[in-house]
């Protein structure tokens, strides 16, 4: 009897502590998990349209965390081999300051500078992922609930619900809210659905490979589905590497003297 | 008891349709236009609003007066599925500076930012940005809103919020709105209204007219099943997945119109006709002419559905639904249920004096025939100086929102009506070569020549892109500098485009292969006078394209098109199908070949008056003004088959006078009562505050009057006098 007693206690005492993890506390976790100081690889983007026809990228990546409040990532074009030698580069800053990406364009052998910000948050070389899919950690316009664990592919996974404090927040933030769906073992976001503002599903984020690089995780393969539009995008990354990227990597310089 | 059994079954089915009804899902909740072609047509769910500065005392170099502004935006994104804004008050402008390319509000988000000297500067700088001539005209008096709704937004909230915020707003600043779907909403709106209106009259009408049977369970039992049809094929036709359109709020005009018909056949046969002229049973002697009214309304209102827009499906299919449920009532339960004869001959007086009339008539026929003839070529000559209009929007108050919107972008900004291209290259790649940029960049100027209004395509993002980078939007046609990487730079500027888009709108402009290509934009839609304009240039680019090009019209200009091809034939397929119909029946029944020719006549005729009347009037054929085509069909039909059943009964006459009140007598009473319940149920259309009903009512009244006069007085005026002296010659 004291026995039953001291195993019940114990997964009383267990469930507490698991649901005392805020989801505030899951995103900070999930955001470590992901703040790899150094990593580069191939990167592969596919774009597929309703009607099954294919669009394919390919490039380079190299990021590099500055610090908790930057992350510089670039990009170089390798194909389409009318793109090849085209580069982007994005500093992300965390507090509040405006993203920054720099594009060269090999053609007209020119780079400019595009305040990322302003232009809407954009989308990812016409990918279905916005830049703020990619690259945003930043939550402070946004308002979390977490919701009923759920298993989702044999895995535990809280689920937390998100979206704009205010209306205008909703409004930028560009979904009605978002379901998230992390590991309880290790924090990576697996699933997201966003829902549009009548509460419709709209895109699925859902996570494939990932690399386990303890106490970091690096997904490998994610997809994009907007399911009202039936369009696609599949992103991979291969051949990835820890080795330190030397600092010129991420200047606009070496943009167009790559 | 088997009476008992076939309500039983029209109930459970009803019920069973209801429920097992499968969720309807709105027809503005579609991303993708239209599914054809290999390019998607994306559709956004926007209302656009219309604000003219000066009407509320607005300036835009005054910072107090945007902030006012700021505060009606504010308003408008609080409404309930709004997804996004845009206006001047949140647009961006890209300033192309050295190496910088800046993406900066045109208005600032702090307040202290906005001064009077910026506001000038930037009122002056306006027609540098293309990106910001779509929210504001040229002269700075009218500034546009564009909201954007989620996708499964309903109509009639968009519309009724707006309509709340015009409200709330009038003392302060009045404003104007358009879109898809409050023009849905307005003209649902005007005919619910005016449905709140006619039914009550109806109603009391069809009593008043039933009543003249003097029999309760006449009046009772004809209601009961002209409901349970109603009822019964609503609920068939959202059953197999139709949409509601507001063409369906019509549906109790038609049906109390024309269902109550059968019901006054009946009704007049069972209590009326005396015993001894029936030689068969009243269900043997009705099947025919109740069955061939039946199939040619059926004919008519099926035809209908061909003209595939607006909700002619739905229409047609609820009412030659309602028509079989009633066909099969009045057989199979009217027909068992026991009523009290009523003795007296009611209608006596009527009878004689239709007779009088009728040796009036036929001492002038040869008059009357020399006029009829006239008519016919008159109206004839007419029917070449049709107009077809497809585009609703006309059909709403002059002084509606939606009408004073549309006019203010029509004049002011690029035109309401939008349009979508899409062009083959007819290779894959063809779109990285300037060859094609050159020839798209002559369609552009082909375009612009004929000011269709605005246009969009891939061109537009690259000379664009080249400003950004080059300094000019020209040079990426005009110089030679790149000819040898031309591809490699259309391909890079796409790269970075495609960076700043969705993705939808991005495959909107081309698809993946790079061989298709889209020309996008709006037209200035006034009447449908531009549609045919725009459609002729089509044709001219058409011709002009390099070999392998072809170029095919997508969107909504392009269902216009084809709802006006369809309206423009759909109602010689519906005459030519019911009188087809109407002939071959005749003939199988009475072996004549002359007599089925002669049933075709009045229904000739009165279409041919009709459609000279309606060009006269200066009325345009509409989707709403066609459907008197199929209500004409079935009920000229009717007419003429009853009065040829009349002929058929009367067995010797003496005189013109005498053979005419048999007439009369047997079938005439009875159309004249649905003549009579037809042209009230149609006359409250009158009192409709939508002008498409209205015209649709003054069509429908005078070609009744038309089919109506030829049937019970032009086939008798042809037979009765031939009949006369053949018996007289026989005697």
């Amino acid at each position: 009897m004291r026995r039953v007693f001291i195993l019940f206690l114990f997964i009383t005492m267990t469930a507490l502590s698991v649901q005392a993890q805020s989801a505030q506390e899951i995103l900070d976790s999930f955001s470590k998990s992901l703040a790899i100081p150094t990593i580069q690889g191939a990167f592969q983007v596919q774009l597929i349209a309703k009607n099954g026809d294919t669009r394919e990228i390919q490039a380079r990546v190299y990021q590099h965390s500055v610090d908790e409040f930057q992350s510089d990532r670039l990009f170089l074009f390798d194909f389409p081999p009318t793109v090849r030698g085209t580069g982007l580069l994005m500093n992300a800053f965390f507090d509040g300051r405006d993203n920054n990406m720099w594009i060269y364009l090999p053609a007209v052998k020119r780079i400019k500078r595009i305040s990322l910000n302003d232009s809407g948050g954009g989308y990812f070389m016409g990918s279905d992922f916005t830049y703020n899919d990619l690259i945003s950690n930043s939550y402070d316009k946004l308002e979390f609930e977490r919701l009923e664990d759920k298993v989702l592919n044999g895995q535990d996974c809280y689920v937390i619900k998100a979206w704009g404090s205010s209306l205008q927040d909703r409004q930028e933030h560009g979904y009605g809210y978002t379901l998230s769906y992390h590991r309880k073992d290790n924090y990576l976001m697996i699933k997201r659905e966003y829902f549009d503002f009548e509460g419709q599903l709209l895109k699925v984020y859902a996570t494939g490979q990932f690399l386990d690089m303890s106490p970091y995780i690096y997904p490998t393969e994610i997809s994009m589905e907007n399911v009202q539009t039936g369009h696609k995008s599949i992103l991979t990354v291969t051949d990835i590497s820890t080795e330190d990227i030397p600092q010129r990597y991420f200047t606009p310089r070496f943009l167009q003297n790559n | 008891m088997k009476s008992s059994i076939y309500l039983l079954i029209i109930g459970l089915l009803t019920l069973a349709f209801f429920f097992f009804s499968p969720q309807q899902k709105s027809g503005v909740g579609e991303v993708y236009a239209e599914k054809d072609g290999e390019i998607m047509v994306p559709q956004k769910n926007v209302a656009i609003v219309t604000l003219e500065l000066s009407k509320s005392g607005l300036n835009f170099i005054n910072p107090k007066d945007i902030l006012r502004l700021g505060g009606l935006q504010k308003d408008f994104s609080s409404m309930k599925n709004v997804a996004k804004i845009e206006s001047i008050l949140n647009a961006s402008r890209v300033i192309s500076e050295r190496d910088d390319i800046l993406v900066s509000r045109a208005i600032p988000t702090d307040p202290q930012l906005i001064s009077e000297s910026y506001l000038k500067k930037l009122s002056q700088e306006i027609p540098e940005y293309p990106e910001l001539t779509p929210f504001i005209s040229k002269d700075l008096s009218t500034i546009l809103f564009y909201i954007y709704y989620s996708n499964a937004a309903d109509p009639r909230e968009i519309h009724l919020e707006l309509q709340q915020l015009q409200q709330k707003w009038k003392n302060d600043i009045s404003f104007d709105f358009t879109g898809q779907s409050p023009i849905i909403a307005e003209t649902e709106l005007l005919l619910t209204k005016d449905i709140a209106l006619f039914l009550p009259i109806l109603f009391v009408m069809i009593i008043l007219i039933l009543s003249l049977f003097r029999s309760v369970g006449a009046v009772l039992s004809s209601l009961l099943m002209i409901l349970v049809s109603m009822i019964f094929a609503y609920g068939f036709v959202k059953f197999i997945g139709i949409q509601d359109s507001p063409l369906v709020l019509l549906i109790p005009v038609f049906s109390i119109g024309l269902l109550s018909d059968y019901f006054i056949h009946y009704f007049y046969h069972r209590f009326h006709t005396p015993q001894g002229q029936l030689h068969k049973s009243l269900r043997r002697v009705l099947l025919f002419p109740l069955s061939l009214t039946a199939l040619s309304t059926i004919t008519g209102f099926l035809s209908l559905s061909l003209i595939n827009g607006s909700g002619h499906l739905q229409l047609g299919l609820i009412m030659a639904v309602a028509v079989i449920i009633t066909w099969t009532s009045v057989f199979l339960w009217i027909d068992s249920l026991k009523f009290t004869r009523v003795k007296n001959n009611v209608f006596s007086g009527f009878q004689k004096a239709q007779g009088r009339l009728f040796v009036l008539i036929a001492k002038y026929r040869i008059l009357l025939f020399l006029i009829i003839f006239c008519g016919v070529i008159w109206g004839g000559s007419q029917l070449f100086n049709l107009s077809i209009e497809p585009y609703p929007i006309e059909q709403l108050p002059a002084n509606s929102t939606i009408k004073k919107a549309d006019r203010i972008i029509n004049q002011d900004f690029y035109g309401t009506l939008p349009f979508f291209l899409e062009v083959d290259t007819g290779e894959i790649n063809g779109l990285l070569k300037k060859e094609t940029l050159l020839k798209l960049n002559d369609i552009h100027r082909e375009m612009e020549d004929n000011n269709v209004g605005y246009a969009f395509s891939l061109l537009s993002v690259l000379k664009r892109m080249n400003y950004y980078f080059m300094g000019s939007e020209e040079s990426f046609l005009s110089s030679t500098e790149f000819d040898d990487v031309y591809d490699a730079l259309i391909e890079q500027y796409l790269l970075y485009y495609s960076s700043s888009v969705d993705p939808l709108e991005y495959e909107s402009l081309l698809d993946n292969s790079y061989r298709y290509f889209s020309i996008k934009g709006l037209m200035y839609y006034h009447d449908h006078e531009d549609l045919t304009r725009f459609m002729t240039l089509m044709e001219d680019i058409r011709s002009n394209l390099p070999d392998g090009w072809t170029l095919a019209n997508h969107g909504m200009a392009a269902q216009l098109e084809v709802e006006q091809t369809h309206l423009r034939n759909n109602w010689v397929l519906s005459f030519l199908s019911g009188s087809l119909l109407i002939f071959l029946t005749v003939l199988i029944y009475y072996r004549k070949i002359g007599l089925a020719v002669l049933s075709l006549l009045p229904g000739v005729v009165s279409m041919i008056f009709s459609f000279g009347l309606i060009s006269i009037s200066g009325i345009s054929i509409d989707a709403f003004s066609i459907i008197f085509v199929a209500i004409i069909s079935g009920l000229v039909i009717d007419y003429s088959i009853h009065t040829l059943i009349a002929l058929d009964q009367i067995q010797e006459i003496q005189s013109l006078s005498q053979g005419f009140s048999k007439v009369i007598g047997y079938s005439g009473i009875p159309i004249f009562l649905s003549f009579i319940t037809s042209v009230l149920s149609f006359s409250v259309l009158f009192l409709s505050s939508f002008s498409g009903a209205r015209i649709l009512g003054f069509l429908l009244l005078s070609s009744l009057i038309l089919s109506f006069t030829m049937s019970l007085y032009l086939i008798p005026l042809i037979i009765l006098p031939l009949r006369l002296k053949k018996e007289i010659r026989n005697a």
